[in-house]
């Protein structure tokens, strides 16, 4: 009997487990962009969409995650949105609500969305900082 | 005797203004010196050796020719060569060990803002980009040998890569090793012949933004994801070899908002998906070979106005898959090893449509783990039922006269 409850306690913790909606690593070099189909290679422009039944998303360009949201009509305000820092890539993504973001042609996206992400405003650097205009996921077309 | 003396000095006047030749040996910086030294039109005559060199800059106009291929070494530091002036040539050179960076683009040999340019016959070397044409216009690149096996595959470059440039010829390279073998945005009218792009992270060729291409005769194996064609605009394919591109999202041929293009004699084999279609307008598909893919086209509900004709499907897992019940594109002429009607007036057309979508193709392409069940007992069962009568596949996507024999391509 004990092992029973053992095995259901078993069993739904792990039901629970892949319920939970988070961010899921992304195989760079294998997996390819949701909406373009490319390859995601460049670590400090990737991103991710996790949709309100926890289905992951991911792209290789902001631009490309903006577009199938938006053909998908997709409402932002169940989804959760990460983006990778531009300054540091291989650490945790950010949320993009709070992140902050620039737009630059000197951005080299995939796509030519030409979005970086940041974690705050301080982190820009100088060279970056040059014709660079901030803007927001909301106000994203 | 007068008039014969002055015809004679006429023709001999380009002597006068002959451009002197220079031998260039290994040395510090000596390289770089003798360009420097260099005069317009001069020819430099590089020796074998070792040149530890890097930002070379060649800005006037030099015929630089290395002889038993002398090796210019980048030392892991920076770029390596930059031309900037129209109508160098630069041949006979090995040229390796560009700097890394995640912020530049470090290229071995960078052609920047220049027209003319001939780079021939060089072996390029574990660079992170190969060679880089920025702004350029009537360049060729050919018979060079373009190979990068670095660890971080991740942060490495594309072997050729051109960016707003037009008039290009890229023939006869062998490239290997590097992110995208051949890469292109914003290039137009220019042509890629003959050339070997193989084991490269991403794709053999890329498009981007890139009208009125021609890729002729260039084989294509065992890339990370096959060949992308994208967002642009009369692009000619022909007589290529796709091969051996397999993995969860590879593809032969990856088209993404194409149109006006024509994809014909090539030939499709063992890729996971032949040739990938979406959002594509007008395209004609003629006389490929398709053989033992596994998907040999998947065309999207988004894709119009193409026609297939005269290919052949030969040993493929699923001949045509689809997302769709709209079919806009016409299917005419083509052998299906699969089909199994009739030919009673015996005019080598099947006397019943062939459907090349099978159910199972339908199936996994709403939920692709049904895979697991393919070749089952059941899927049989409704693969036959589907064919006397068809419910869940495009009854729209068909060919009307299939070919009885297999068409000599």
């Amino acid at each position: 009997m004990k092992n029973i409850s053992l095995l259901t306690a078993v069993f739904f913790s792990i039901l629970f487990v892949s319920c939970k909606r988070t961010f899921q690593p992304i195989e760079y070099g294998k997996e390819a962009c949701s909406h373009c189909k490319m390859t995601i290679m460049d670590k400090k422009f990737a991103c991710e969409i996790v949709d309100k039944k926890g289905k992951v998303f991911k792209f290789d360009d902001m631009l490309c995650m903006k577009d199938f949201a938006n053909d998908k009509k997709l409402n932002d305000e169940e989804l959760l949105l990460f983006v990778a820092d531009y300054k540091n890539p291989d650490s945790k993504f950010l949320d993009v609500k709070n992140a902050y973001l620039l737009h630059s042609e000197a951005f080299k996206t995939p796509m030519n969305g030409h979005i970086a992400a940041f974690s705050s405003s301080d982190e820009v650097s100088g060279s970056d900082q040059t014709n660079a205009q901030p803007i927001d996921w909301s106000n994203l077309k | 005797m007068k008039r014969l003396f002055g015809l004679f000095a006429l023709l001999l006047s380009p002597l006068l203004c002959l451009a002197t030749v220079t031998r260039v040996h290994p040395g510090n910086n000596s390289f770089s010196k003798a360009i420097a030294a260099a005069k317009t039109n001069d020819t430099l005559l590089v020796q074998p050796g070792v040149y530890k060199e890097h930002d070379i800059l060649i800005n006037k106009k030099l015929t630089i020719i290395g002889q038993q291929y002398p090796i210019i070494d980048g030392a892991n530091k920076s770029q390596i060569i930059f031309i900037t002036a129209d109508s160098v040539v630069l041949q006979g050179l090995q040229v390796q060990n560009t700097g890394r960076s995640s912020m530049t683009d470090m290229a071995a040999i960078r052609v920047q803002n220049a027209n003319y340019a001939l780079v021939q016959n060089n072996k390029v070397l574990n660079n992170t980009y190969g060679v880089y044409l920025q702004n350029a216009t009537y360049c060729t690149i050919q018979n060079n040998e373009i190979h990068s096996n670095s660890k971080d595959e991740l942060n490495s470059g594309n072997g050729i890569h051109a960016w707003k440039c037009n008039n290009l010829i890229i023939r006869n390279n062998r490239i290997s090793g590097h992110r995208d073998g051949i890469y292109f945005e914003f290039v137009t009218e220019s042509h890629i012949i003959k050339n070997i792009s193989t084991k490269n992270v991403r794709y053999g060729l890329h498009f981007m933004f890139s009208h009125n291409d021609t890729y002729t005769y260039n084989q294509f194996v065992d890339n990370g994801s096959g060949v992308a064609v994208m967002y642009s605009k009369g692009v000619i394919m022909l007589h290529n070899t796709f091969r051996y591109n397999w993995g969860d999202a590879a593809y032969a041929i990856l088209l993404k908002e194409i149109a006006d293009s024509r994809i014909e004699h090539n030939l499709f084999i063992k890729n996971t998906v032949g040739l990938y279609m979406e959002s594509t307008t007008n395209i004609a598909v003629g006389e490929n070979q398709f053989i033992d893919n596994g998907w040999a086209i998947k065309v999207m509900a988004s894709c119009a106005q193409s026609d297939f004709v005269k290919n052949n499907f030969i040993g493929n897992s699923f001949d045509v898959a689809t997302n769709g019940t709209m079919m806009l594109n016409n299917f005419k002429r083509n052998y299906w090893d699969k089909y199994d009607g009739y030919d009673l007036n015996r005019n080598g057309i099947g006397d019943v449509p062939y459907y090349p979508v099978s159910v199972y193709a339908v199936l996994t392409e709403q939920v692709p783990t049904a895979m697991i069940l393919y070749r089952s007992f059941l899927t049989n069962i409704m693969d036959q039922v589907e064919k006397v009568m068809p419910s869940i596949i495009p009854d729209q996507l068909k060919d009307d006269e299939p070919s009885m024999k297999k068409w000599k391509l």
